[in-house]
């Protein structure tokens, strides 16, 4: 036992001596098509990254999520592959000025052109990047993304020393005023900009109900979800109840005392880190209001669904109408169906990914499932929530 | 400790309290029409002098004073008073001057603010700022649609519509460039001092402020009082708030500081005005 002590140890500090040189390219494109759903489109200008010396032309909206780990170095190959100047500015990390990206005290990158951004990332926290051009009309049309900085490479702490997360999420909020992608060489009067679509990460309404975004998990687990808003408006966090979210960190930082409330407002600009330490099932949604701080009405609303299974097993069969028959299992997960509404069972990865499916009938049932060994989590539209399951 | 010490310490205590002195200080109540941020608008402020000027005054006092504070009312309407929106101070009729008196017992960044409708929609508040050390900069920030700001003055209407579209975004009564010749907004300073700032929300909605290069400490707010201490880049200031940051810059450099809210830094329709200001910090 002694030495088994021991190697854990010295795992864990090799692990935790991570930062390093990082180096990566990123491009801005003038080009991009932004599916609006049934068929609809708009124009968008945004970032996106490469491999050189190949330069595709993805760019997407919105720019990809970033991941650096506190003490990192970072170059930033940066290639202007548009027809107008653009930088990147990074918000929030405090850079120096030569890389702080904003046309008047730092420079701009003229059109086919690049330069490289240096910076440290000295803080663990939630970031943004964005482009610092005419920026009221840049970053509305797509040219702004997130950033994730991790206090170590096991990528499951929120900061230094701070507590741990089993899974996370990670959210951009934003707007989209179409009227300027639809017409973005005359947009008209800046003053009277007026968002049309409120986005989280990219996607808004019916576009974040398909499963990508749901929270699944169960009354064991630590749920870490960063906020950002990139919007001009307010964007409103409203978590159940039982999902006991708790903020803990604010741009970057961690806040001196843990603030336990249900309803976050994220303003233009800011970040917060929260953890979700569910209480009870939960079969609901996650409420996102975007509201114009000028007239403070409501703009859209997006629901991104939320599920959590209780651990206990006795819960289980009340609460959910299903028992697993031996878990952990290899191969071949047993069920059993007590309420014939579930008709489907479906399993997920810890970070959300769909896996499989297959239906199901009241009674004792097997479902094949070829998952390498892990924690999986299975839930149906019918239960109060998701049970978790391990593959081995 | 002995007896003879806590003695002293109660006394020095005592003189403490008592120590804060009687500041006898003149404002004035003026509302005209004025050019701000290249549009002309109607403007409601307290100033100093019986010369209108777009800019609201600042009093500085130490913690325990007690401002006895004569205002006199040159607008041809009444007005009411109060400390931002924490107390209400009174009245004041038109054409009439009327002292008032209040005790500022807490440090930090506080209004003297008209609290009735007109004179709050077209930005009168002046700063009163309590025991904050010599290296502080001000911003008093008002936004305002040019229109509608006539529309108001003249009684034409009398309440913000939903359809609010500023286009007038001024921190201390000026838009940028302009916000850099003023030596009360524009921070300047050298690494490793403590630089106070303090931020007064005169406008109709709120204004997060975003601060390239550096993180600053909330050390007081009047409103949002859960964020006290925490330290941040983009600090978010409610309308009528009060509140003071403390910035100790960790390197040098010229950096912008701006509403993050990117249709508050237009000076019409051009991007770059508006709420914008800068931060010089020599190493
Ligand atoms: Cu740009
Ligand atoms: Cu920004």
């Amino acid at each position: 036992m002694k030495q088994f002590v021991l190697f854990i140890a010295v795992l864990l500090v090799t692990q935790f001596s991570t930062a390093q040189q990082v180096e990566l390219w990123m491009q801005s494109r003038m080009d991009g098509e932004l599916a609006l759903g049934s068929g609809d489109t708009t124009e968008f200008w945004g970032f996106g990254l490469y491999t050189p010396p190949i330069i595709p032309k993805d760019i997407e909206f919105v720019g990809p999520v970033l991941r650096f780990v506190e003490g990192d170095s970072i170059s930033v190959h940066f290639l202007n592959n548009s027809p107008e100047d653009h930088t990147i500015h990074w918000h929030g990390l405090d850079v120096d000025q030569a890389n702080d990206g904003v046309p008047t005290t730092s420079s701009v990158v003229d059109p086919d052109s690049n330069r490289v951004y240096s910076f440290v990332a000295t803080h663990a926290g939630t970031f943004n990047y964005h482009c610092h051009v005419f920026t009221t009309f840049h970053l509305s049309m797509g040219m702004y993304g997130l950033i994730v900085v991790d206090p170590d490479t096991s990528r499951n702490t929120i900061y230094t020393g701070g507590p741990r997360y089993t899974q996370e999420h990670n959210w951009l909020a934003s707007e989209l005023n179409r009227n300027w992608n639809d017409n973005p060489i005359s947009p008209g009067l800046m003053t009277l900009y007026d968002a049309t679509h409120g986005m989280l990460n990219g996607k808004y309404g019916a576009q974040l109900q398909d499963g990508s975004h749901d929270i699944i998990g169960t009354t064991d687990d630590t749920i870490a979800v960063r906020l950002s808003s990139m919007g001009y408006g307010k964007v409103r966090f409203i978590f159940p109840p039982e999902a006991e979210a708790e903020i803990h960190m604010s741009d970057g930082r961690q806040i001196p005392s843990v603030i336990a409330t249900d309803t976050i407002d994220v303003y233009s600009g800011e970040r917060f880190t929260v953890l979700l330490k569910p209480s009870a099932a939960i079969n609901s949604t996650v409420e996102i209001v975007y509201s114009d701080v000028r007239s403070n009405e409501e703009i859209t609303t997006n629901e991104i669904p939320i599920y959590i299974g209780v651990t206990d097993l006795d819960e289980q069969n009340i609460e959910n109408g299903i028992s697993i028959l031996g878990n952990p299992f290899q191969g071949q997960l047993k069920v059993f169906v007590h309420n014939e509404a579930i008709q489907t069972l479906t399993i997920y990865s810890m970070d959300g990914k769909l896996m499989g499916s297959e239906n199901v009938t009241p009674g004792e049932n097997t479902l094949t499932t070829q998952l390498l060994s892990g924690t999986y989590l299975i839930h149906s539209p019918k239960m109060n929530g998701a049970l978790r399951v391990v593959s081995y | 400790m002995n007896k003879i010490f806590l003695i002293a310490a109660f006394l020095l205590g005592w003189s403490n309290i008592s120590k804060g002195a009687v500041i006898d200080d003149t404002l004035y109540i003026h509302r005209d029409t004025v050019t701000m941020a290249e549009l002309l608008v109607n403007r409601c402020v307290l100033n100093p002098t019986s010369t209108f000027e777009k800019r609201n005054a600042y009093i500085d006092i130490s913690i325990g004073d007690d401002l006895q504070l004569t205002i006199i009312n040159t607008d041809s309407i009444a007005h009411d008073l109060g400390v931002s929106n924490i107390v209400s101070l009174g009245t004041v009729n038109a054409s009439d001057t009327v002292t008032f008196s209040h005790t500022f017992n807490g440090f930090g960044t506080f209004g003297i603010a008209i609290t009735s409708t007109l004179g709050y929609q077209l930005g009168a508040q002046a700063t009163v700022r309590v025991g904050i050390p010599n290296q502080s900069f001000m911003w008093n920030l008002w936004e305002m649609n040019d229109t509608l700001s006539l529309d108001l003055g003249n009684g034409i209407t009398s309440s913000i519509p939903t359809d609010y579209y500023p286009n007038v975004n001024t921190i201390n009564g000026e838009a940028h460039p302009e916000t850099v010749a003023d030596t009360l907004g524009r921070v300047i300073g050298n690494v490793g001092d403590s630089i106070y700032i303090s931020v007064v929300n005169s406008g109709n909605i709120v204004h997060t402020i975003h601060f390239h290069g550096y993180h600053v400490k909330i050390v007081q707010a009047t409103q949002n009082t859960s964020v006290i201490n925490w330290t941040k880049d983009s600090p978010v200031v409610q309308p009528r708030e009060t509140m003071t940051l403390l910035l100790v810059p960790d390197k040098p450099g010229m950096y912008p500081v701006h509403d993050h809210n990117l249709i508050s830094v237009l000076t019409q329709n051009s991007y770059g005005g508006g709420m914008i200001t800068n931060i010089t910090i020599q190493p």
